[in-house]
């Protein structure tokens, strides 16, 4: 019995030093950029796995204080990481990897004359990600004031968890109109299944999405090396495909 | 203590209790059914009925969230033909919060009619009582124990449904933002004070609850109704 056991736990040992992991915590409109940045990165780092863990930025950085293990914050705002530093939760400085946009999105009403849609009788429901946790949520309802729309459409919001289940709001038609991230209406689930209006940057505050390494008992290597990956400029290609605006 | 935070608590129990009394009006008959027939199907009807004891309440509120879009046939029908949309209304969480808690009322009134002497149901027939006059009079009056606890049972499962609200809800205040949405909302927006004042009170009342039924059940073992 001794004996098995002795040869379980060097087994496990061995596997835990075999595959290295990096636990990621993004904002969920990265969804599809990561899922190709991690093909990326496997290809030229086969031993190292990535896990990613997709939500809302402010949910996000409630897990990690409270002691979530990830080891890369990739936010969807810059003051979600800035939080974490100040908080003394962050190792390294928080880097900027991406400009975000804004977009209309609808498989029910036409959004390709712009934002007025909004008001018209056939839109019963308008998703929006919530404000207080997801940035694209927040800058929705900016977009909304500068237009002098919000209290117009104020009874049709409906509030999603985070910036997937606005846009899984609007996919199923339960929500005719959703404000979502311009990098899930060029995804290939939503791609071909909508009609997207980029709203004017000049309606809401850049979407200056920002990543930072959070502090843990041990330094993880693999996910510093990640990080920069990410930021590298192997990976720029695949954000321009997903319609971010590079720093 | 201000408006937004009782017009939740409002809306809870406004939920827990619309959800009990059609409870109530479907699992009786069909509680009915099940105890006293015999058919071909009836493990796969049982089955399904059971379903929402297992299935994840978020599995099961994205099936609704599908059903309720205009782009599949049921939302379809409700939209073209009574203008109804479902999702993100109040209607529509309670028929989700119905469906979901069939079997907490189903099962214990099913087990209840089963434990009845079958000469009980033979005698009432044998003085002249239809089907429906026996249950009435007869039958539902010695199950009040089961009665009881199918709808202790419900009320409380209802005011802790999360899973699905939250996919089906849509997160509106004063319409469907229930007290176990509202207190990971306010979790996750840091208001921690808040939270703890709703989480108190569920915590209560559910407690209160729970407290009732073992006091009426003293003379049945509670499992075994389950």
């Amino acid at each position: 019995m001794k004996r098995i056991l002795i040869i379980v736990f060097v087994f496990i040992a061995s596997i835990n030093l075999y595959a290295q992991k990096v636990n990621v915590a993004a904002a969920a409109n990265l969804r599809y950029i990561l899922d190709e940045i991690k093909t990326l990165y496997a290809e030229q780092h086969p031993n190292v796995k990535v896990d990613v863990t997709l939500g809302a930025s402010g949910a996000l950085l409630q897990q990690i204080i409270n002691g979530a293990q990830y080891d890369l914050f990739m936010a969807a705002d810059k003051t979600f990481p800035d939080k974490l530093k100040e908080l003394g939760a962050a190792s390294g400085e928080v880097k900027t990897y991406a400009f975000g946009k804004l977009v209309l999105w609808s498989n029910t009403v036409d959004v390709s004359k712009g934002i007025d849609i909004i008001t018209d009788n056939s839109v019963v429901h308008i998703a929006i990600a919530k404000p207080d946790v997801a940035p694209y949520g927040e800058r929705a309802v900016q977009c909304l004031k500068y237009y002098g729309l919000l209290d117009k459409v104020k009874s049709k919001i409906v509030y999603a968890e985070n910036i997937a289940q606005a846009a899984q709001y609007a996919y199923t038609g339960n929500a005719e109109i959703g404000f979502i991230a311009l990098a899930l209406a060029l995804a290939p689930d939503m791609k071909d299944k909508g009609k997207y209006f980029v709203i004017d940057p000049k309606s809401y505050k850049p979407v200056e999405q920002a990543c930072v390494l959070v502090k843990t008992w041990e330094r993880n290597a693999e996910a510093s090396k990640f990080m920069d990956f990410v930021l590298s400029k192997a990976c720029r290609p695949v954000f321009e495909k997903y319609g971010f605006i590079l720093p | 203590m201000n408006a937004e935070f009782i017009q939740t608590l409002y809306l809870t129990f406004k939920l827990a209790i619309s959800t009990t009394l059609v409870l109530i009006i479907i699992g009786l008959p069909v509680a009915w059914i099940l105890a006293y027939s015999k058919f071909k199907l009836k493990p796969v009807i049982e089955a399904l009925l059971s379903m929402p004891l297992v299935l994840p309440p978020t599995v099961f509120g994205y099936y609704i969230l599908m059903a309720y879009s205009p782009h599949y046939w049921f939302g379809e029908l409700l939209n073209c033909i009574f203008n109804v949309r479902l999702a993100f209304t109040f209607e529509g969480i309670l028929i989700a919060s119905v469906i979901f808690g069939l079997p907490f009322m189903i099962q214990p009134l099913q087990s209840g009619l089963r434990s009845l002497p079958e000469n009980l149901r033979e005698a009432s027939h044998t003085l002249g009582k239809s089907e429906l006059v026996t249950f009435i009079k007869v039958l539902i009056p010695n199950i009040k124990p089961s009665l009881i606890t199918a709808i202790a049972l419900t009320f409380a499962h209802s005011i802790g449904e999360f899973g699905i609200v939250l996919m089906v809800g849509g997160n509106m205040q004063g319409i469907t933002r229930v007290a176990s949405v509202a207190i990971y909302d306010e979790v996750q927006s840091m208001n921690f004070d808040t939270a703890n004042h709703y989480a108190f009170i569920l915590f209560f009342i559910s407690f209160v609850l729970l407290t009732i039924i073992y006091g009426i059940n003293k003379k049945q073992d509670l499992w075994k109704i389950l």
